[in-house]
C-alpha cells in the first residue's frame, strides 16, 4: 500500500454537508488480498457538488458504503449534515438521496410497487414530484424492475432519491450505464438540485468528463488514501503534462514528477506545477523553458492525472518516497 | 415504535412481492380460511367423518407451517441480490429492522392461529379427545402459535448470518436433529410414555398454565433470537 499525505484545502466558515476525518477500514477481499482504507479526510461544504474519483479498486465505493453505515469503521469520525450517522441513523438517513451502480429494488417489483414502499419511509415524501420524475425520465408504472435498462434503473433510482428532499445525494457510478445525452440530463438535474445553496451532492464516478463540468469540488482516491481533496479547479491546476522523445527523460528529473509513463515513442511524466521549472532545469541539457522541440507541456486533466499516479511504478515510488 | 412499524410495512410488502401490505396479510391467512371452506364442502358433501377431519387438520398445520417457512424465505430474499443495499439506505437502523421483522412475524403468526382457532373450532370438536371443545381449541391455536414462533426463532438468525440457501440447509439440518434425537432418546432407558403424560396432564389439567408457559417460552425463545439476529446483522456488511 502506497500513500502520500493528501492534499487538502478547507473552506473557512462553511456550513458541511460531509466532513470525513482519520477515516479507515480494513478488510479481506473475497480474493484473499488484503485492503485497507486508511486516513480518509475529507469536507463537502453545503451546496455544492463533490466527485470522487479514483481506479477501480481504490476505494470509492468502500467509502460510500461507510457513509451509509452499510460496512462498519474501524477508526474516524463522520459528520453528515452536522450530524452523527452512527447516533442519529434515522434523521441523517431521512435527509439522504442515494444512488448506487445498480439496482436496489427486487428486480421482481414493477415500477409502481417502488412509491408505496418508499413513501412511507420518507416524512417528506412529494408524490407529485415523484410522478413528475417518472413521467420525465420516461419511466413506465407497469414495467417490471428487472426488465429495465441500466441507465432506466439508474432514472428510477434517482427520482426517488429527488422525490424526498434529501440534503445530501450521494450517487456511486450514477453515469456508467449512461449515454451521453442522459448523462448530460443528470448533470443538469444536480446543477439544478444544489441551485438553492441548501442541497449537497457527492458522486463517483470513472467518467471524469462529467465532473469536469459540474464538480466544485474533487477527492481522488488512490489505493484506499486520499490523494487529494480539494476545489475542483486547484487539482487540474497542480499538475502539468509533460511529454517528451525516449532519450529527453533525465536521471535527474525523476524525483521531480509525480508519475511517469514510458513507450517506444517517448514518456508522458505528471509533474507538479510547482516543480515545473525545476524539472525542465534538471533536463540534460538543460532546458529552461519548455520547447515544442523536446518537451510538449500542456495541463493535465483527470484521466491524466489519476493514469499517471494511478498505475505507473514511478508514482508509487514517489509516493513511497513521500511517505518515508 | 416510527421505525418498526416501518419495517412492518416493508416486510409485508417484501412477503407480498407487490408492495401491498393487506396482500402479504392475505397470503398468510389463506391457509386457515381455506381449511374453513375445505371444512364446509366436506360437511356439506357428507365427507366429514372424524378421518377426514383429521386429515384435514394436518393438512393445514402442515401448511401454515410451509407458508411460515415461505414467509421467512420471502422476507430474506433481498439477502440474495443487490437489493440488500436498501436496508443500508432506509432510515431504520439495523436494530428497528429486527424488532420490526419480528413484530411483523408474530403479529402475522398471532392472526394466523385466530384463524386457525376458528378453523378448529369448526373444523374438529374431537381431535384432541378433550371434554372441552374451547379448551381443546385453545390448546390447538396455541400450540401452532408456538410451534411457528419456535420454528422463526430459530431459522431467523441463521438467515441474518447467511445467505437464504445457505440458512434454509442449515434450518433444514437442524430439523433433521430432532428425528434423530428422538431416536437415540427411544434407546435410552427412559419410560418415555409415561414420561409424556405425565407432562401432557400436567398441561392441560388447568388452561392457565399451557397458556401461560407457552408465551413465557416464546417470549424467552424470541428474546435469545432477537440479541442473536442484532448482533449478527449489525456485523454484517450490507
Amino acid at each position: 500500500m502506497c500513500a502520500s499525505p493528501p492534499m487538502t484545502t478547507s473552506v473557512e466558515g462553511a456550513d458541511y454537508a460531509l466532513r470525513v476525518s482519520d477515516l479507515g477500514k480494513s478488510y479481506v477481499k473475497a480474493d484473499g488480498t488484503g485492503f485497507r482504507l486508511q486516513q480518509v479526510t475529507m469536507d463537502l461544504p453545503m451546496g455544492y457538488i463533490m466527485g470522487l474519483i479514483g481506479p477501480n479498486g481504490a476505494g470509492k465505493s468502500t467509502l460510500i458504503r461507510l457513509l451509509l453505515n452499510m460496512t462498519r469503521r474501524d477508526s474516524g469520525e463522520i459528520s453528515i449534515l452536522g450530524r452523527d450517522p452512527l447516533n442519529q441513523e434515522e434523521e441523517v438517513k431521512a435527509d439522504l438521496g442515494v444512488v448506487f451502480d445498480s439496482i436496489y429494488f427486487l428486480e421482481t417489483w414493477k415500477v409502481k410497487a417502488v412509491e408505496p414502499v418508499m413513501a412511507p419511509m420518507y416524512p417528506s415524501w412529494n408524490s407529485d414530484r415523484y410522478q413528475d420524475y417518472l413521467r420525465r425520465f420516461g419511466l413506465q408504472e407497469n414495467r417490471k424492475i428487472g426488465k429495465l435498462s441500466r441507465g432506466m434503473q439508474m432514472k428510477l433510482m434517482l427520482a426517488v432519491a429527488l422525490s424526498h428532499d434529501a440534503r445530501l445525494l450521494i450517487l456511486d457510478e450514477p453515469t456508467s450505464g449512461l449515454d451521453v445525452l442522459a448523462r448530460d440530463e443528470l448533470m443538469d438535474i444536480l446543477l439544478d438540485y444544489i441551485g438553492d445553496g441548501r442541497h449537497s451532492v457527492l458522486f463517483s464516478t470513472h467518467i471524469t468528463a462529467d465532473l469536469e463540468r459540474v464538480a466544485d469540488f474533487v477527492t481522488y482516491i488512490n489505493r484506499g488514501s486520499v490523494f487529494y481533496t480539494g476545489p475542483k479547479d486547484e487539482l487540474m491546476e497542480a499538475f502539468q503534462i509533460v511529454r517528451g522523445g525516449p532519450d529527453d527523460l533525465a536521471r535527474e528529473q525523476m524525483p521531480h514528477l509525480m508519475g511517469l509513463q514510458r513507450s517506444a515513442t517517448g514518456f508522458e511524466a505528471l509533474v507538479p506545477t510547482e516543480h515545473l521549472k525545476d524539472f525542465l532545469a534538471s533536463a540534460f541539457p538543460a532546458a529552461v523553458e519548455p520547447s515544442e522541440d523536446r518537451y510538449l507541456v500542456e495541463r493535465a486533466d483527470f484521466d491524466n492525472i489519476i493514469r499517471l499516479t494511478a498505475g505507473s511504478p514511478a508514482a508509487a515510488d514517489r509516493n513511497k518516497e513521500v511517505e518515508s | 415504535m416510527k421505525a418498526i412499524a416501518k419495517q412492518i410495512r416493508l416486510d409485508m410488502q417484501r412477503f407480498s412481492g407487490a408492495g401491498r401490505t393487506w396482500v402479504g396479510v392475505l397470503i398468510f391467512m389463506s391457509v386457515p380460511l381455506i381449511g374453513i371452506l375445505l371444512n364446509l364442502v366436506m360437511a356439506l358433501t357428507g365427507n366429514d367423518g372424524e378421518d377426514a377431519r383429521t386429515a384435514l387438520t394436518g393438512a393445514v398445520t402442515s401448511m401454515g407451517i410451509g407458508l411460515l417457512v415461505g414467509l421467512v424465505f420471502g422476507m430474506f430474499v433481498d439477502f440474495n441480490s443487490t437489493a440488500i443495499r436498501l436496508n443500508g439506505l432506509l432510515p431504520i437502523t439495523r436494530d428497528h429492522q429486527v424488532f420490526g421483522r419480528y413484530a411483523a412475524v408474530i403479529l402475522l403468526v398471532l392472526v394466523q392461529s385466530c384463524g386457525y382457532a376458528i378453523f378448529f373450532f369448526y373444523a374438529t370438536d374431537t381431535f384432541l379427545h378433550g371434554q372441552d371443545h374451547w379448551r381443546d381449541t385453545v390448546l390447538f391455536a396455541l400450540g401452532l402459535f408456538l410451534l411457528e414462533s419456535l420454528l422463526f426463532a430459530v431459522a431467523t438468525p441463521l438467515f441474518y448470518w447467511l445467505e437464504p440457501v445457505k440458512a434454509m440447509i442449515v434450518f433444514l439440518a437442524l430439523l433433521g436433529l430432532v428425528p434423530i434425537m428422538a431416536l437415540i432418546g427411544s434407546l435410552l432407558p427412559v419410560d418415555w410414555g409415561t414420561f409424556w403424560n405425565s407432562i401432557v396432564r400436567f398441561l392441560t389439567s388447568d388452561l392457565w398454565r399451557p397458556v401461560l408457559l407457552g408465551l413465557a417460552l416464546i417470549l424467552a425463545v424470541d428474546m435469545v433470537s432477537i440479541v442473536l439476529s442484532r448482533k449478527v446483522y449489525a456485523r454484517k456488511e450490507i
